[in-house]
């Protein structure tokens, strides 16, 4: 059978119990011998007054001798009664003033016994405080010492056993994510790359058969199929290129620069075909950031909004900041992204879009992260569509 | 068995507390007394000397007085060559004060001249019981040539007995455990030929 600790609360009373009633039993025998003492002595002090009038009463009565001598037997008593007085007086005192001294030493005794017992009570508190806090951070891994003799190690167990559990389900999880991208990407890889085989396979029975037949636009149909086949193998090599680019970014080249001169000259080859308005904060700190990496994202959003032209169509561009943060917007009033769409658009191998790979927001939303930075959007079918874009503001002294 | 083990043990606790605290802190509430500059005087080849202790008494002390016990006040005159660590000589006596319940008044007794005074009222008792007057300290013949002496004077209580009291009480601490002591100005064997 397991022993269980009392409840905190009772070894809390428990303690104050046992503090009082060693305390009592400590001084208990002291104090009553010392004041049992006093009074016995106390009883066996005669007075003054009888004393006194003993030697009025009986002093004439004697010859110069004895009465010399009664006299002085006489005031061997009274002095005896005056000297306990002052005994008694003083015994008093010093009782007052030592109570005070045991006094004094209780309450340092019971703030050391209470300091400890915090000291004990608390530290459990406090492990388990430090591994919320690495739980929080994402450490699943966390346990915490086990004090045995702590009301609070039932909770402690519980927490380890939590986070065991976390860390296996966790495990269990990411494996099953892995799992589900593998089985993603290969029903992709094998449907985007089954997409152009179908027309490649057609042209060239196309072919085979306008050859067996030995048919008059021979030439024609050959210079049409090897089109086809060229047009569907540039599709695999793009889709091939993108694939690789979302599989493995180049490695970052931070720097501090100029966002808003590189927002300019992106536009320029653009502001000939459509119409973008700038709208870029003068006072705007460098940004610090890989400047080719920014650039694909810069391009691949406005692309992103041609991509939603309709009539009139317009994007603004604008920059501002914070203490902390620049914001960069590009706002379009193209035909805007569906409610239901608007959670998977960041998610790789999700389009809409004719040709598209699927591949671009989710570079896209991987740079920006990579940057310590985020990205958000906003939509609504027929009005347009906001992407915010936000980068840390780091001080060259930071760096 | 265990209950006296644990008396024994709470005594010795306890006991242990008040001396720690009596390290820091007394029941006696004492005064700082401070011995007058003594008085030197030159009388038939005799160095004399006279002073007396300011500021020496307490309530308490009052109340100590009247008990009836005798109360002495030790004093020690110690005669210096300037310059020197020891003395050269060293006298002492005592002024011994009782309180009689009786007669109600006190009696003070002078060890260095063997001489009683009666019939003291308190206040009067307080004036004489500490003063010392034209005390003999040596005779000119000890007094070398050319050579400064000066004198100084130590008073102190000791410890007396009350009925009653476990331990005898220390007089000393109603003066703050201070010995009150002076010197005398220097003087040469020339200043006995004035």
């Amino acid at each position: 059978m397991r022993f269980r600790l009392p409840s905190f609360r009772t070894q809390i009373i428990l303690l104050v119990v046992l503090l009082i009633v060693t305390s009592v039993l400590f001084f208990r025998d002291f104090f009553i011998n010392s004041f049992q003492s006093f009074s016995e002595t106390s009883e066996t002090l005669s007075t003054n007054e009888k004393s006194r009038k003993l030697y009025e009463d009986y002093n004439l009565q004697l010859d110069q001798v004895n009465r010399d001598q009664f006299r002085k037997d006489i005031e061997e008593i009274m002095s005896t009664e005056n000297q306990k007085a002052i005994a008694r007086r003083v015994f008093i005192n010093e009782i007052e003033l030592y109570s005070k001294f045991v006094f004094f030493f209780l309450t340092i005794i019971v703030i050391i016994l209470f300091l400890i017992s915090f000291y004990f009570i608390t530290r459990p508190l406090k492990r388990l405080q430090d591994a919320t806090l690495q739980l929080a951070q994402g450490n699943f891994s966390v346990q915490i010492k086990e004090s045995k003799f702590s009301p609070l190690n039932d909770l402690i167990i519980s927490f380890n056993t939590m986070s065991q559990e976390l860390e296996s389900n966790r495990k269990k999880i990411i494996q099953a994510e892995k799992d589900a991208a593998w089985r993603d990407m290969a029903r992709i890889l094998a449907h985007e790359i089954k997409n152009p085989l179908t027309p490649i396979r057609l042209s060239l029975e196309r072919l085979e058969m306008k050859y067996a037949l030995k048919s008059k636009d021979l030439d024609a149909v050959f210079s049409n199929v090897t089109a086809i086949i060229h047009e569907e193998i540039d599709n695999l090599q793009t889709f091939a290129s993108e694939f690789s680019k979302f599989a493995k970014l180049p490695e970052a080249v931070m720097k501090h620069y100029n966002v808003n001169k590189q927002i300019a000259e992106i536009c320029t080859p653009y502001q000939t075909e459509l119409k973008i308005n700038l709208k870029l904060e003068e006072k705007l700190p460098l940004l610090f950031a890989d400047k080719i990496q920014v650039k694909q994202v810069l391009e691949n959003l406005i692309q992103n909004s041609i991509n939603a032209a309709k009539d009139n169509f317009i994007i603004k561009i604008n920059t501002d900041f914070t203490d902390s943060i620049i914001n960069i917007s590009i706002r379009d009033n193209g035909y805007g992204i569906d409610t239901k769409d608007i959670n998977e658009i960041f998610k790789p191998y999700f389009t809409k879009s004719r040709g598209g790979t699927g591949l671009g927001l989710a570079i896209v939303k991987r740079i920006i992260e990579s940057h310590g930075g985020s990205i958000t959007v906003e939509s609504q079918v027929d009005v347009g569509t906001t992407f915010n874009l936000s980068f840390p503001i780091v001080h060259k002294q930071e760096q | 068995m265990e209950t006296g083990i644990f008396a024994a043990f709470s005594k010795k606790v306890i006991s242990t507390i008040i001396a720690v605290g009596s390290m820091f802190y007394s029941t006696i509430d004492g005064v700082t007394p401070t011995m007058n500059t003594p008085e030197l005087q030159y009388k038939n080849d005799y160095v004399l000397v006279s002073t007396t202790i300011e500021n020496c008494y307490t309530e308490e002390l009052d109340q100590i007085f009247y008990s009836g016990n005798l109360i002495p006040i030790y004093f020690a005159v110690e005669l210096y060559k300037d310059g020197r660590k020891d003395p050269d000589s060293t006298n002492t006596f005592y002024h011994a004060l009782q309180y009689s319940p009786l007669g109600d008044d006190f009696t003070i007794y002078y060890s260095e001249r063997n001489e009683t005074i009666s019939s003291l009222n308190l206040d009067q008792a307080k004036v004489l019981f500490p003063r010392v007057t034209n005390y003999r300290v040596t005779s000119s013949n000890n007094i070398n040539d050319n050579i400064n002496y000066y004198l100084k004077i130590t008073a102190w209580l000791n410890k007396i007995r009350f009925e009653g009291m476990e331990e005898e009480l220390n007089l000393l601490y109603y003066w703050n455990s201070i010995k009150p002591n002076n010197k005398s100005a220097p003087f040469t064997k020339s200043d006995f030929q004035i």
